[in-house]
């Protein structure tokens, strides 16, 4: 045996002892990614009734607070319709100066806050008063118009706090002598809403949580049945990475796949629930049109899915792993 | 330095124990040379399987270093570990395959991962199974075989991929004379290719007609 032979190998060995094998490090990496999603994938197969019973859980899980966002993207919708309708009155001083009134109106239609401003003259209100309350002329005897100008404006924000302030600062401009605000069930409606979005952030963090155990406690499983499997890998030489990943895809499929069902869990619930909304919306003149869970929705869902799943395989592997 | 370099196995001072007050080895010292086959002898409880463990890092050592291919693996992290595992071809007491995998996907595991591509991988399986005698026995379950013939599976793994340095512990306990005399052959043979390869085995007769170095323990120490 040559003494450069010799030499060879001992740097063979020491080569691959400091992992610097010559193969494609990044092609085998993504070879190995692509055998332990298959791999995984055969798992869940092999043990159909138990990960259906976890993907359906997952399912109902999730389909919980998707749900309830779907309803309040719905409720929202709603509000914002209605907040259309939300006017504040202001009631100008009698004998104002037509410069002073063009003055407010110019200060007003530059505020940021409001979205539209509309003036209504003495005499565009009278003549609307005479229309809607027809008292027999009555009103046309007047010798003099008692009614002040009215300036209506609609409010660019929506959260009655904000709406509340603008209320404040209209009351106080010099030119204004009154001021109307009617939205008491909408500030109602508006806190609901508030109410149940907290609820549905509680309700994803509960059941988030939910998600994790029932996918660690599978996996946790998983490995147990297949600890003597992981012996032998690690006797081979297995790193801790190659070891976890199938089982990290496991629980990534187990997060996807109850995302999915959640999606369809949800969709029918919307369904059912469409005819309804449209009878009552009907019943109020309107066309409401039920939102589904939208392209943002769903993505979102099937994300949270698959991270929830992942971190629950992640965390069972790697308590598992780790003991050798 | 100097001389170690031509070492592939250094044990400097080596003890181990498992227990208080119970040395499975004591001050152990040896060198196995590159490209040198020995054998390791002694019976059952003199620290065979315990030696081999600790070149292996699947146990660390209490005292000492231990120096393979010029690195010190007594503080090995755990991806140290798996790499010095890689590197190493071994062949287990009992065979230790993997129950629900074909022969031919047990035998491809090392390859696999070492990063081997496909077509290299299966250009190398064959033949090992082929010297192990198993060559048309490639898609069977490992659990399909009989003892014998799943440690042979089990020697085919440890040698696929080639390795520089071959480590087995009673590869021979499980199989009858004739076979063992057989495997024994085949050891040898790898031998010549340059393979460095220790042996650990209760069974005199089978290496005594055999010119090779006996390492020989008696309860945890060399008897010189
Ligand atoms: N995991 C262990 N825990 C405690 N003692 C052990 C362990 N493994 C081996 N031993 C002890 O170490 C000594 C050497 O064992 P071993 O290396 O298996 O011997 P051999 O392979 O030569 O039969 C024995 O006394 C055995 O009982
Ligand atoms: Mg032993």
């Amino acid at each position: 045996m040559s003494k450069i032979w010799r030499k060879y190998r001992l740097a063979e060995l020491a080569s691959i002892m400091k992992r610097e094998h010559k193969n494609n490090r990044l092609v085998s990496y993504l070879i190995n990614h692509f055998n332990a999603a298959i791999v995984s994938l055969d798992r869940i197969i092999c043990t159909p009734i138990s990960s259906l019973l976890t993907i359906v859980v997952i399912a109902i899980a999730l389909a919980l607070p998707f749900g309830l966002a779907v309803l309040l993207q719905n409720a929202k919708v709603l509000t914002q319709n209605w907040d259309k309708g939300t006017q504040i009155s202001l009631y100008l001083k009698m004998n104002l100066a037509e410069t002073e009134k063009q003055t407010l109106l110019q200060q007003l239609r530059s505020d940021s806050n409001i979205a539209n401003v509309q003036y209504i003259s003495p005499e565009e209100g009278l003549e609307t008063l005479q229309k809607s309350v027809d008292v027999q002329g009555v009103l046309k005897q007047l010798q003099e118009n008692p009614l002040p100008g009215v300036v209506v404006i609609t409010p660019k924000v929506t959260e009655p706090r904000a709406v509340d302030s603008l209320f404040n600062i209209m009351q106080q401009l010099s030119a204004v002598d009154s001021v109307r605000l009617d939205r008491t069930w909408f500030e109602r409606l508006y806190y609901l809403v508030e109410f149940v979005r907290h609820g549905f952030l509680a309700l994803l963090f509960l059941f988030g949580l939910g998600v994790v155990f029932i996918v660690g406690n599978t996996i946790r499983l998983a490995l147990q049945s297949s600890s003597k499997e992981i012996k032998v890998f690690k006797l081979i030489g297995a790193n801790d990475a190659y070891v976890r990943r199938p089982f990290l895809y496991t629980g990534l499929y187990y997060g996807v796949a109850g995302a999915g069902l959640a999606w369809v869990i949800v969709f029918a619930a919307m369904l059912w629930i469409s005819v309804p909304v449209h009878d009552l919306a009907a019943s109020y003149g309107g066309d409401f049109i039920l939102q589904r869970l939208d392209i943002n929705g769903v993505l979102t869902l099937f994300g949270v899915g698959a991270v929830l799943g992942w971190i629950g395989a992640r965390l069972a592997v790697m308590k598992h792993v780790r003991k050798n | 330095m100097n001389s170690s370099n031509n070492n592939i196995i250094e044990f400097r001072n080596v003890s181990k124990r498992y227990v208080a007050y119970e040395d499975a080895l004591k001050n152990v010292n040896f060198d196995l040379k590159l490209g040198e086959m020995a054998f390791l002898t002694g019976p059952s409880g003199a620290g065979k399987s315990t030696l081999l463990k600790l070149i292996a890092a699947m146990e660390e050592s209490t005292l000492g270093d231990i120096i393979v291919a010029g690195q010190n693996i007594s503080h090995l992290s755990r991806s140290g570990v798996a790499s010095l595992r890689r590197a190493l071809g071994m062949v287990f007491q009992d065979a230790q395959l993997l129950e629900n995998y074909t022969v031919y996907e047990n035998v491809a595991l090392p390859l696999t991962l070492l990063g081997f591509r496909e077509k290299d991988i299966s250009s190398r399986v064959q033949p090992a199974l082929e010297l192990v005698g198993l060559g048309d026995k490639a898609r069977r379950y490992a659990t399909a075989l009989s003892i014998g013939e799943q440690q042979r599976v089990g020697i085919a793994r440890a040698i696929a991929h080639k390795p520089p340095l071959l480590l087995a512990d009673e590869p021979t306990g499980n199989l009858d004379p004739a076979l063992a005399a057989e495997i024994m052959q085949l050891f040898i043979e790898l031998n010549k290719t340059g393979m460095s390869i220790l042996i650990a085995t209760h069974d005199l007769s089978l290496i005594a007609s055999l010119h090779y170095r006996i390492l020989s323990l008696k309860e945890g120490s060399f008897a010189s």
